[in-house]
């Protein structure tokens, strides 16, 4: 068992050791290691993403893409919760959902802030140096179809000028990984239609939460409601079987 | 329908009642103490993590990557995976920050979370015809678990997943080490493609797949610890917390992924894995030296469609006597087919899932001995469910079971009062409903409905004193909160 364990321990630490740093040439044939492991999961390796849902960045000016990271990291950090920001720090919970997108309050702005300037330079190079495929999934921030990596550099540039880049909004507000950001004014017949079995099974606190104008999931207002709901899910205790 | 003041109402006497029962109750002191210590080391915790700066408290791998939960969790409904998410478990965890700061001295996030579950659950008979209980409490309001997790990226190239939960056995708490999971990861380029090896040790097989069919993370994704089960379930799932594995695995171009591991009792080297879990003890399977466990998907991804075809399987070698792991072996080899299907398009996602396992069975062991009834057996575990998001705020889940296997009457049998054997038979059916609404990202209401068409190979008279299969159906309420 011991030979096993120092076996395995020592074939770890071997590969921790030899592993070379994945940014070590300037001109790459290979992705540098921030866009394998962090930037590739959504935008794919060579800037192509496969789902619509988010931007394509082959072909892009390098210092517009190191422009945008720039103004997600500028943004304030995102609350990665909800809850606590809501009971400790109200006011800025409220300021920080007020500044961001969903898409980015959800996805880019945190993560922006754990890149470092190297690894932003590299993923911007590589990405710019890529060549952007037609069939790709388009950009959440353009209309699908119209983007050469020219119109699409133009149509961003002017955008990011003097403007708040963070709070473009995308065509089709959908977000692939799914912010916790509902529109209130986007709710489905069926979201109604659940909203009445809700009532009919005794959840009367919900309908409130539901009818709040706030509801974007960071500074909801009928957040007292979700107390209210605790209590009517103990009380279903008298309508269950 | 109620009125609100009546809720608050009733809510506030239930609570009270709860309460005072509590402390007058001498045998349930100890536990309402326990509660007392867990709730306020729980209030401790979300007091330090909401005061230490640049966090902001969550479980570990959101404050490590800034994200929000529902980047890797279809809508923040975990233990869902979402594109992003599965390829961040594969790639060992290593996007975002490390944990420790860029001198070498102090940490960059806090690595830890904690979860709470609390609910209750009713039985549609809590009693048998002769008042004998057999879903107790029924309908009282409980801590169910409280887990705490360490998540962290620790270099580019490793990365490591701890639980540690505490649960709620009805009667008494206990504590075990909950999905371990350690990976080192390497990217390789050889010509224009990609290569991402890893090598990876955890202490529950399948609880290293980055799908939802598999027995680890498949539907449903939580169950009342007080909810009926079949007595029969593969091999494959129930080693968790007493096997341990070193395995390796490999994903070309994020598509085919092969993965070979070796699973072996989580003793030595191994056992801090598993603290608190009995690996002697009655009912554990304790397995006899290396045990390969094999798993190989291909998927695909196209737009906001995912489909991943799959194929799993184990070899287990397990002692018939936990307590006196020597001699002769029973023999399990198990193998499965999956597939799963997911549309994620914007707020509204849908997934599909279906698993096979069938499992051979060999009581070398265990039949001479009288443990099995029979030489040779086998289970057949069939699961087909779904899920659909609405909104990022609402979970439809709907799912149906087939657990089967040979008859064996010195595992499965079940006698009538009078003492004649009723079945042999280990056949269970039956479909688990669930509705989830996720408040904040942190907290998430379920409700989630057990039913059984068959129960022990039986539709009518399962226990010889009239019980039907229907009466072991339970409705289960419970408020998950993640910090």
């Amino acid at each position: 068992m011991n030979r096993f364990a120092v076996s395995l321990t020592s074939g770890v630490i071997a590969l921790l050791v030899t592993s070379p740093p994945a940014f070590a040439q300037k001109v790459r044939s290979i992705p540098p290691r921030i866009v394998t492991g962090n930037c590739s999961g959504c935008h794919g390796i060579h800037g192509n993403a496969q789902s619509p849902e988010f931007p394509s960045l082959a072909g892009l000016d390098a210092s517009y893409i190191e422009q945008r990271i720039a103004a997600f990291r500028a943004a304030p950090t995102p609350p990665s919760d909800e809850l606590l920001y809501w009971l400790f720090n109200h006011a800025e919970s409220k300021k920080i959902a007020a500044s961001n997108s969903p898409e980015a309050l959800a996805n880019m702005v945190g993560i922006a802030h754990a890149l470092t300037p190297q690894e932003i330079k590299e993923a911007a190079a590589w990405y710019s140096a890529q060549k952007p495929k037609p069939s790709a999934g388009h950009s959440a921030n353009l209309p699908p179809g119209s983007m050469t990596s020219k119109i699409a550099n133009e149509k961003h540039q002017a955008k990011a000028n003097g403007q708040d880049i963070l709070h473009e909004s995308a065509p089709v507000t959908a977000n692939a990984m799914g912010g916790l950001n509902d529109d209130p004014f986007d709710q489905s017949s069926w979201f109604r239609l659940v909203q009445n079995l809700q009532l009919s099974a005794g959840y009367s606190g919900y309908a409130k939460f539901n009818e709040g104008t706030h509801h974007d999931g960071l500074n909801q207002d009928a957040s007292s409601n979700n107390l209210i709901s605790v209590g009517l899910w103990l009380n279903f205790q008298t309508v269950g079987p | 329908m109620f009125s609100k003041r009546a809720t608050i109402q009733n809510t506030v006497t239930a609570l009270y009642c709860y309460l005072t029962s509590e402390v007058l109750e001498t045998t349930r002191m100890k536990r309402a103490r326990l509660a007392y210590t867990l709730t306020s080391g729980l209030a401790l915790l979300v007091f330090i993590v909401s005061v230490y700066p640049d966090a902001h408290a969550l479980p570990s791998y959101a404050r490590q990557t800034g994200q929000q939960c529902s980047s890797c969790h279809v809508g923040g409904n975990w233990p869902q995976l979402t594109p992003w998410g599965r390829f961040f478990k594969l790639s060992g965890y290593t996007a975002g920050k490390s944990l420790f700061g860029d001198k070498g001295i102090g940490l960059n996030y806090v690595p830890v979370g904690m979860f709470g579950q609390f609910g209750a659950t009713w039985a549609s008979q809590p009693n048998d015809s002769q008042g004998q209980p057999v879903v107790s409490p029924n309908g009282s309001v409980s801590a169910y678990e409280f887990t705490g997790e360490v998540g962290t990226k620790l270099t580019d190239f490793l990365g490591v997943f701890y639980e540690y939960q505490l649960g709620n056995n009805f009667p008494g708490w206990k504590g075990s080490g909950g999905p371990a999971d350690v990976r080192a990861v390497h990217f390789f380029h050889p010509g224009g493609q990609e290569l991402l090896v890893g090598i990876d040790s955890n202490n529950n097989p399948t609880s290293q797949d980055v799908w939802n069919t598999l027995p680890s993370w498949g539907y449903p994704f939580y169950t009342s610890p007080q909810a009926m089960s079949g007595p029969a379930s593969p091999m494959i799932s129930g080693l968790g917390g007493q096997a341990a594995s070193v395995g390796v695995y490999a994903l070309l171009n994020r598509q085919v992924y092969a993965e070979v591991s070796m699973y072996r009792v989580a003793t030595n080297f191994f056992r801090w894995m598993s603290a608190g879990t009995s690996l002697t003890g009655g009912g554990a399977n304790y397995l006899d030296g290396y045990n390969p466990y094999w798993r190989l998907y291909w998927t695909e991804q196209h737009g906001p469609h995912v489909l991943m075809v799959g194929t799993s399987g184990m070899h287990s070698a397990v002692y018939p006597n936990s307590a006196a792991p020597s001699g002769p072996t029973n023999v399990f080899n198990d193998y499965g087919f999956d597939t799963q299907y997911d549309y994620l398009g914007g707020s509204n996602k849908a997934s599909v899932r279906f698993s096979y396992i069938y499992e051979n069975q060999s009581w070398n062991a265990g039949f001479p001995q009288g443990a099995s009834s029979t030489l040779n057996g086998n289970i057949q575990s069939l699961n087909l469910n779904g899920t659909y998001t609405l909104h990022d705020r609402w979970m439809f889940n709907a799912g149906f079971f087939v657990n089967n296997g040979s008859n064996n009457a010195a595992l499965y049998a079940v006698t009538s009062p009078s003492g004649s054997q009723l079945t042999a038979s280990p056949n269970t059916t039956g479909y688990t409903l669930e509705l989830d609404r996720n408040l904040t990202q942190n907290l998430k209401l379920t409700m989630q409905y057990n039913g059984f068409y068959k129960f022990n190979g039986l539709t009518s008279n399962i226990d010889g004193m009239g019980r039907s299969p229907g009466d072991n159906n339970t409705l289960w309420m419970s408020l998950f909160v993640a910090f």
